[in-house]
């Protein structure tokens, strides 16, 4: 073989090799849906939604799961988008290049790419032991920490691309600073904000160590956040470890369920960036 | 009122402190200013405050059990609740193994899907494959963890742990090697699943790092008639040598941290693992299993330290991580 | 050597000649910036800058790049305030009040000039918010706020006015005609300003600009992003608007500034050179560095 055609080789095999890994990527993420459909879909059905956990044996469905993720997400989100924005807000507009600004964005990092689990032990202490109780509320400010990092990364970044001279128009006509960033970049920036809280959204919606020992979980339906609630993911946990075929099935419904929401949820964030983008 | 064409009135000082005398400028009422910046401010400490408070309580909550294990914690493999004598070498070792393990699997395939996403992929199907791509990464962590222990695990124990169980000598190299329960919940898939995980992650940063090499470096290269492998490995690897370590230091960030899919198929013993397949554990799985029935004092304390050498762990190389990409990224 | 040291003298005293300036009557004045300096944290870029502008005329500021236009049009409405480390000394006269008033520009007025020549200005007199009433500004880059059409031109007024609906309906019509936009609009005051082409998103700022009333209008290269067309219609609308507003108008465009200005300022290096009417600078240019920009020599 001459050395032309040995580095023709060499390229092909290289070439196939990166398709190989592609390939092998793609596969794993076809199996995995289709794992879930296969597992998943024949146990869907009305019960499901107005059924609350059963006992072994008898029969029942997730609803006190998915009501107790809605809430807790909901209110998780709640916050996160709140103190997300004024967070990503003062970085862009305010204070974002000083020293602490600059700490600030750092620390923020941090929190975004911390193990969820940790997050939950800081609330067990900050809002379980004290209280002697795990509650929805321990729940919903752990999904809130890490949700909130991520909603004042995508706001600093959505500010800063926003013109200066748009500031400038505003001021120009007598606003005030806040009022500018309130009445106008706030509105320019819209999608961006949005694609920020759906991406946090995305990532508390299947999060379940941190749920773990804040909100606990609840074999009974129950919509009181002071007490401890079920969640989807806990449900699932405890279902699928158990030793129940019924449970079992029960747990790969809620594994479909999850995977299509935080799916669907991407899937909408990504086509509002798009968006975005073209205009 | 009519307001003329013309302009008969003007904006002039007087009539100004007339209207604003009748009804204050709310744009710029100082106070609501303040009040403003000042709640953008409380936000941003919040969150300095929240990751604060994880350290503090993390250190405090562990600090019992670093006194009364001192050094030892890090380095003994006893955990016996009954006796009350944790260390935390097991779950240490567990943790460090699997993510390697997972960024051994991971990082030629994150290479080689980025390189063919960029180099070789064909312009239309390239934007499609690389959403699917990025959709393994919303995939929660839960739902890996459940493919893992009724999927990959019976699949690996029937068709990777028993043949090579029949085949080789217990007592051989490759047995003590391959040793392990064959119920396929062991270090090596929990590192393959972890591998999976990170997968997306690192091939969504490379492919930006390989995106920053100007054009004319990669057009130089080929117009001398290089291959498209010769171009890659003498030219566009050596450009983003930083970066990658970056990745790779990223990629094992996440393995560590991560919870919820090791947890179902790890096997969850404590201790060394001994061999490939054999069962072990990792921080994560270790507190997320026993936490909740903790049975003492002590044991929290041991649960808590365990998180904070975590973090400590997580933090030093995610710093590094993303020193190197901005390094890289400029 | 006495050849060299005569040189040398001639060459300091034409660097810093007093700048040639045809001065409108005061009682016409309705701004006027008097030895105004600008520093950019330590940088200074205004060197003792008088500028009269007369009521109810165009002034034009021409110069080569990095002269100060822009610079001294900003400091007129005060808007270099957003960015720390900017700031000015010298006077600025809306109307008779000096609205460098704040207590840091009085401070460094009286260290340059002494505090007889500072004596008379009150530290703190000017009131922020009704000076940017004014003063108006539009800027180079057309910058419509992501709203309706209707609500970008209401959006000043609103600022300082609580106006029924049938009023805010004449205002906005009255600013969108007097800049000649109206007919091009008026069936879709509703639709978002974003969606306009570049040269009706610069009259929509104009009308914005013109809806709170203000004494003077200040434009920086207004028409730099617009292509001929838009150009031509922007300028008709500004020698319209002349009869209400006082124009001050930066141009890199010398044709523009001697078709619609009156009065011209040619600036260089941070001074102005000469001010004169614009017939009077482009024909008889006095100084050879005004003549040498405004044929073409350099620029």
């Amino acid at each position: 073989m001459n050395r032309a055609t040995r580095r023709k080789a060499t390229n092909t095999i290289f070439v196939g090799l990166c398709a190989f890994a592609t390939l092998i990527a793609l596969g794993a993420l076809v199996l995995i849906l289709w794992s879930l459909v296969v597992n998943g879909i024949g146990g869907i059905d009305a019960h499901i939604f107005t059924m609350d956990q059963p006992a072994p044996g008898s029969p029942g469905g997730l609803r006190n799961g998915i009501v107790g993720s809605l809430m807790m997400c909901g209110m998780g989100m709640l916050i996160a988008v709140v103190v997300g924005i004024l967070a990503g807000t003062w970085l862009a507009e305010y204070g974002g290049q000083t020293p602490y600004g600059h700490a600030v964005r750092f620390l923020n990092d941090v929190l975004l790419s911390a193990p969820s689990i940790l997050v939950g032990l800081f609330v067990y202490e900050l809002l379980v032991k004290p209280f002697h109780g795990f509650s929805g509320y321990a729940g919903a400010v752990a999904l809130a920490l890490l949700a909130a990092p991520i909603v004042t990364r995508t706001t600093e970044d959505m500010l800063t691309l926003q013109p200066n001279t748009l500031r400038e128009a505003g001021m120009a006509l007598g606003a005030g600073r806040g009022f500018v960033i309130r009445s106008i970049i706030w509105k320019a920036a819209g999608a961006g904000l949005l694609t920020g809280a759906l991406l946090g959204f995305a990532r508390i919606s299947g999060e379940t160590a941190p749920l773990l020992f804040t909100s606990l979980g609840n074999q009974f339906f129950n919509a009181n956040l002071t007490q401890p609630m079920a969640s989807l993911p806990t449900t699932i946990f405890q279902f699928a470890l158990s030793a129940y075929d019924d449970w079992r099935r029960l747990a790969w419904v809620g594994a479909l369920l999850i995977a299509v929401a935080v799916l669907a949820v991407n899937t909408i964030g990504r086509f509002v960036a798009r968006e975005t983008h073209r205009s | 009122m009519v307001l003329p064409f013309r302009r008969e009135w003007a904006m002039d000082s007087a009539t100004i402190d007339n209207a604003v005398a009748i009804r204050p400028v709310r744009s710029q009422n100082p106070a609501a200013e303040t009040i403003f910046r000042g709640l953008c401010f409380f936000a941003a400490t919040l969150l300095l405050a929240a990751l604060a408070g994880v350290v503090v309580s993390l250190a405090i909550g562990g600090w019992p059990a670093f006194r009364q294990f001192g050094f030892g914690f890090l380095t003994s493999s006893e955990w016996n609740p009954v006796t009350e004598v944790y260390g935390a070498a097991g779950p240490i070792v567990g943790t460090i193994i699997t993510s390697i393990l997972a960024l051994g699997f991971a990082l030629p395939l994150a290479l080689g899907i980025s390189i063919f996403l960029v180099e070789f992929c064909p312009h239309r199907i390239s934007r499609p494959i690389a959403i699917a791509v990025e959709l393994l990464a919303g995939i929660p962590s839960i739902v890996y963890g459940m493919w893992g222990l009724f999927v990959l695990a019976p699949w690996f124990a029937t068709h990777i742990q028993m043949p090579i169980m029949m085949g080789t000598d217990p007592n051989s190299f490759w047995g003590k090697l391959f040793y392990g329960i064959p119920n396929g919940a062991n270090i090596f898939t929990a590192s393959l699943i972890l591998a999976i995980m990170i997968l997306p992650y690192m091939a969504a940063v490379f492919r930006e790092l390989l995106l920053t090499i100007p054009a004319q470096v990669r057009e130089a290269a080929y117009g001398l008639g290089s291959t498209s492998f010769e171009v890659m490995r003498q030219v566009m690897l050596p450009y983003v040598r930083r970066g990658t370590v970056g990745v790779i230091m990223l990629g094992l960030g996440r393995a560590l941290g991560e919870t919820m899919a090791v947890t179902f198929i790890i096997g969850n013993a404590h201790g060394f693992p001994h061999s490939l397949f054999d069962s072990g554990s990792t921080i994560a799985s270790t507190i997320a299993n026993e936490f909740a029935e903790a049975t003492s004092e002590m044991h929290t304390s041991a649960l808590v330290a365990l998180g904070l050498v975590l973090f400590l762990l997580t933090f030093a190389v995610l710093a590094t991580a993303r020193a190197l990409l901005a390094g890289q990224k400029n | 050597m006495n050849e060299t040291a005569t040189t040398a003298a001639t060459i300091a005293a034409a660097t810093y000649d007093a700048p040639i300036m045809t001065v409108p009557p005061a009682d016409k004045l309705v701004l006027e910036a008097r030895k105004l300096d600008f520093f950019y944290g330590k940088t200074q870029s205004l060197f003792g800058v008088d500028l009269p502008i007369e009521r109810n005329k165009i002034t034009a500021l021409i110069g080569p790049s990095g002269c100060g236009k822009s610079t001294l049009l900003r400091a007129l409405n005060r808007i270099y305030d957003l960015y720390p480390g900017q700031y000015a000394t010298g006077r600025i006269m809306l109307d008779g009040e000096d609205i460098l008033s704040d207590r840091g520009a009085v401070g460094r007025l009286r260290e340059r000039d002494g505090d007889d020549a500072a004596g008379d200005v009150k530290s703190g007199s000017t009131d922020m918010s009704k000076l940017r009433a004014r003063v108006g500004m539009v800027f180079q880059k057309p910058t419509p706020f992501p709203m309706s059409i209707y609500d970008n031109v209401a959006f000043g007024v609103r600022l300082y006015y609580k106006k029924s609906r049938a009023e805010m309906d004449q205002i906005v019509e009255r600013s969108l005609r007097r800049a000649a936009l109206w007919d091009e609009v008026k069936d879709k005051l509703n639709s978002s300003g974003l969606g306009l082409s570049g040269g009706q998103q610069q009259r929509l700022c104009v009308a914005r600009g013109i809806a709170v009333e203000p004494e003077v209008l200040l434009l920086d290269e207004p028409a730099s992003a617009l292509d001929p067309v838009s150009t031509a219609k922007l300028e008709e609308t500004l020698m319209e608007l002349r009869e209400d507003f006082s124009i001050v108008i930066v141009t890199h465009n010398l044709q523009q500034a001697a078709r619609i200005s009156d009065h011209t300022g040619f600036m260089f290096l941070g001074r102005m050179i000469e001010f004169r009417p614009t017939a009077e600078l482009f024909e008889r240019p006095q100084s050879t560095r005004t003549r040498d920009y405004v044929t073409g020599r350099f620029g």
